[in-house]
């Protein structure tokens, strides 16, 4: 009971660290400003304003706050925001609202004319508006400033780890529930990446063993076969394969993933499984190398065990542990699919949904897939741990 | 043997052959479609859909490729006078169709009113799209008026006689207000259009089928009554290369032509290539209203117009100028065009614009280093000795944007002037040309209409931090772009026109580079009567035959 009490704190500890940690990321403006994807390409800033309060990124907006006008200017005038004040022309004005700026730039600033609608929004509010944008003001121009709150940082991202660990994982940018979107896709990536995942396993861990056992001259072969296999990039083998089984041979779909699915997921997983065969091969060689090395393996091989009797009593057995790593490690993953494969296959799966959130800055689908596939690691980890102490009674992993 | 016949059973069932209905036309499209709310989007991909269910008052002609407009679900309008007060009377047979279940109305179907009208474009004033109405009305609440039960009065600010063009944008559509206020199935997965299509399946960003509106009204214009599709489905495929191959096995109807793809496809005679191909696919170009240019941010020290330095901007422009006639107009055509993709903007305006005739060609576009090189003497930088270096900021790192950041660079070296390429994520790209923290940058428009003002309105003074991102400023420029667009087509007009491009042409914040041409190929069975650049999937206008 004790031990249970203990493992539910640390995975509240850790579920908390990494919601934490990814709110510091994505909140902290990692990904950039989300609001010019939102907005069109007519946004102007009052659009974009008005995005910005709509993402979380401002408490509130408000336009046209200061009107700007140029007409009787002889020259270009040039406005920033540093911090909470407003610099133009290199002359820093540290009136506390709108109105007291606007006063301040009519008396001292030649040919502008300055007016307010909201004379009690802070000077700080349009600093906040303008952000690090410097702004040409043209003589004859006329113009307006916004006023803006920002939404500070650290309320922010608590809010999101409260979300978090309820489980409430919000909506996507363009407004859909991301737990529905990750159970709709999940299984699709799954679909592709668990068979890929057990064939190249087992192809990979039975070649290896059979390799040690052999030894000689049909070792070195398929270690130069793997290695040859290693040396073409995953990339090359997706095309070369697509174009030859899919576009040429017009065995396989080419593309897409319409019901029944099974036939749009042979392909990916053939190419899956022999991309990945030649990493595989050489990581199982080279684990079954060590092991077939040792006493207890070249004791039973004097006694003139059969090679089979040898693989199946010593070595195999052996090698549950590292293969129970090995699977841990890689299961959070696949969850994800091969990002590369669904991209180029079209399979709308996670991985594919994962990286249009990438490239759209899509904060809130980043931060449900990270923080699952964290939460999916730590299960898996606590379940290796109980796993490994019954397949190797003598301790603990690690330890 | 037994296992090789099980073997070939397997693949034979993996096989995907063609699954579609009869009638049903496929296509591929290079990005995804989100949504199917007319406020949400401005991303031509979403039009391609939504045209297919939502319709407006009026639409580019299906039948046409040069940008006419047509009334659509306006069975007539009137014009006042004094141009400011335009009246459209409804058709009567046209009707929202809700596929869903429960529909909104008993028999899922109801018809328009002109209440439909003032809903629809004021909920499009709030939108992504609002720019297609919003400079145009009339102050006031009474822009949009009620007149009976199918007659709507919009009153204007100013005459605009090119308002039809605009009411074919996708904006412009009829949304009925009992679908934007449902839930479940919002507007923006589940479509309520009067067009020939409903939406039957759609899976955001990956794959949308429509079926023919049942009963959907008769056509009585050139359509008339030949067969046409019963249904369409559309899947994004992003990789130009897979989007080829379906082709060339027959499995989607359309190709837009990739650059990389078309010597396979297209022959040197200019022809589809039977042999690979195997069919006799139709080839169709289709001029593109866009402009591609390298924009200078015009409050930049070195390259751009500041009123406190009347004699430097004088050199400064020189300086563009130097820069626009160095540029690699050639390599560019051939390296980033392959040729074929691309028309020279040497008149600014896309060819086939209204009054785009009327333009002079531009005196510093063209590639001619000799003049270049004694502009940037003159200027007092010869040889480029006394220049800093330029920034680049590109949109990307692909190897087509790295590319065109190369050429650049090769080609300004040519006169002394040296560039560093700053590739940026798309994102923080559009942040720093929004905050004007970059010097030089690629930029592309392509116009949501026929009307050169659409094009202009980059370099107007008023939409400097939003649409001006250059920060172009030019009085005489400003105020001709405030006679255009309270002036009727004239021949005043056309000079006024003549006259700001001449401005854009003299100062050069920009270097217009080209129009792009594109490429679409057909299948055999799909008989398309033209391909319109604003339109280019009228599907409803097209024929589909029986497949091999």
């Amino acid at each position: 009971m004790k031990s249970i009490l203990r493992s539910l704190a640390e995975a509240l500890a850790f579920a908390a660290g990494v919601a934490i940690l990814l709110g510091l990321v994505l909140d902290g403006g990692l990904l950039g400003d989300p609001a010019y994807l939102r907005v069109g390409r007519h946004a102007d800033r009052d659009a974009l304003g008005r995005a910005r309060v709509e993402l979380g990124v401002w408490h509130r907006w408000q336009a046209n706050v200061l009107t700007i006008d140029l007409a009787d200017a002889s020259t270009n005038l040039q406005l920033q925001a540093r911090g909470p004040v407003l610099i133009l022309d290199d002359h820093i004005f540290e009136a506390d609202n709108a109105q007291d700026l606007a006063k301040e730039w009519n008396h001292w600033v030649p040919g502008i004319r300055v007016q307010t609608q909201h004379p009690d929004l802070s000077t700080a509010g349009i600093a906040t508006a303008l952000g690090n944008q410097s702004l040409d003001l043209h003589a004859g121009q006329h113009l307006s400033l916004g006023w803006a709150e920002d939404a500070p940082v650290l309320p922010r991202v608590f809010s999101a780890v409260g979300r978090l660990l309820r489980f409430d994982l919000g909506e996507t940018l363009d407004g859909r529930k991301i737990a529905a979107e990750i159970a709709r896709r999940a299984p699709r990536s799954l679909a592709l990446a668990i068979p890929a995942f057990l064939l190249t396993t087992l192809l990979t861990l039975s070649l290896a063993l059979f390799s040690v056992l052999r030894a000689g001259a049909m070792d070195r072969r398929l270690a130069s076969i793997a290695a040859l296999v290693m040396a073409i990039s995953p990339l090359a083998w997706i095309l070369a394969f697509q174009h030859f089984f899919a576009n040429t041979l017009e065995w396989f779909p080419t593309q897409g993933w319409l019901s029944p699915w099974w036939p749009y997921a042979v392909l990916p997983v053939l190419v899956w499984v022999v991309a990945a065969s030649g990493g595989e091969f050489r990581f199982w060689r080279s684990l079954a190398q060590e092991l077939a090395q040792g006493p207890e393996l070249q004791a039973a091989r004097a006694r003139g065990l059969d090679p089979r009797a040898l693989a199946r009593r010593h070595l195999f057995p052996q090698l549950a542990i590292p293969l129970l790593v090995r699977t841990t490690l890689a299961l959070p993953w696949l969850v994800l699919g091969s990002l590369l494969l669904e991209r180029i296959f079209g399979i709308p799966g996670l991985g594919d949904w994962t990286t249009q959130a990438a490239l759209s800055g899509d904060r809130e689908a980043l931060r449900a897939t990270v923080f699952l596939i964290a939460l999916a690691w730590l299960l898996l980890q606590k379940g290796t741990d109980a796993w490994s102490k019954k397949l190797d009674p003598r301790g603990e992993l690690g330890q | 043997m037994k296992k090789h016949v099980v073997g070939l059973a397997l693949l034979l069932a993996c096989s995907p052959g063609t699954s579609s209905a009869p009638g049903t036309v496929r296509i591929a499209l290079s990005g995804p479609v989100n949504t199917f709310d007319p406020t949400a989007s401005d991303s031509s991909l979403d039009f391609v859909l939504w045209r297919q269910v939502w319709e407006g008052l009026f639409e580019f002609d299906p039948l046409r490729a040069d940008g006419s407009v047509q009334p659509l679900l306006a069975q007539s309008f009137e014009i006042s006078a004094d141009g400011l007060t335009w009246t459209f009377h409804l058709r009567e047979d046209a009707f929202f169709f809700d596929p869903s279940s429960p529909p909104l109305w008993p028999e899922g179907r109801r018809p328009i009113v002109a209440e439909d009208v003032v809903h629809s474009w004021t909920r499009a004033l709030q939108g992504r799209g609002s720019f297609f109405l919003d400079d145009l009305l009339a102050p006031g609440d009474r822009a949009m008026e009620v007149v009976d039960g199918n007659t709507v009065v919009l009153h204007l600010a100013r005459p605009t006689p090119s308002l039809p063009t605009r009411l074919a944008s996708p904006w412009a559509v009829l949304v009925p207000a009992e679908a934007v206020t449902r839930q479940n199935p919002s507007l923006r997965d589940m479509p309520v259009g009067t067009g020939p299509f409903f939406l039957d399946s759609f899976e955001p960003g990956r794959f949308v089928r429509f079926l023919r509106t049942p009963n959907w009204r008769k056509e009585t214009d050139a359509l008339g009554s030949l067969p046409r599709p019963l249904a369409i489905e559309a899947s994004t495929v992003p990789d130009g290369s897979v989007r080829t191959a379906l082709f060339r096995r027959g499995e989607v109807d359309r190709l837009s032509l990739q650059r990389d793809s078309f010597h396979a496809l297209v022959g040197k005679d200019g022809l589809p290539r039977q042999d690979r191909l195997k069919r006799k696919v139709e080839l169709k170009k289709v001029a593109v209203a866009d402009l591609s240019m390298i924009v200078f941010r015009m409050a930049d020290p070195t390259l751009g117009h500041l009123s406190q330095d009347t004699s430097g901007n004088l050199r400064r422009r020189w300086l563009r100028q130097a820069l626009s006639l160095a540029f690699p107009y050639e390599a560019w055509n051939k390296t980033m065009r392959n040729g074929i993709w691309g028309r020279p903007a040497t008149q600014f305006l896309p060819p086939g614009i209204p009054g785009a005739e009327s333009c002079a060609t531009l005196a510093h576009r063209r590639e001619d280093i000799p003049a270049a090189a004694a502009l940037l003497e003159r200027a007092g930088w010869p040889q480029g000795k006394g220049l800093p270096k330029f920034r680049f900021s590109l949109p990307g790192a692909d190897p087509d944007t790295l590319a065109m950041g190369e050429l650049l660079k090769a080609g300004w070296r040519r006169i002394g002037v040296e560039l560093d390429l700053q590739p940026l994520t798309a994102l923080e790209f559009r942040r720093r040309v929004a905050a004007g923290e970059v010097q030089v940058f690629p930029r592309k428009w392509t116009l949501d209409w026929p009307d050169a003002l659409n094009l202009l309105t980059l370099f107007h003074g008023p939409e400097i931090g939003n649409l001006n991102q250059g920060g172009f400023f030019h009085a005489d420029f400003d105020a001709g772009i405030l006679a255009l667009r309270s002036s009727l087509p004239s021949e005043e007009h056309s000079t006024t026109l003549a006259s700001v491009v001449a401005i854009l042409g003299e100062e050069v914040p920009c270097i217009p580079i080209d129009h792009t041409i594109a490429w679409v190929m057909h299948q055999p069975w799909l008989q398309v009567p033209a391909v319109h650049p604003l339109d280019p999937l009228p599907i409803k206008a097209w024929t589909v035959g029986q497949r091999p």
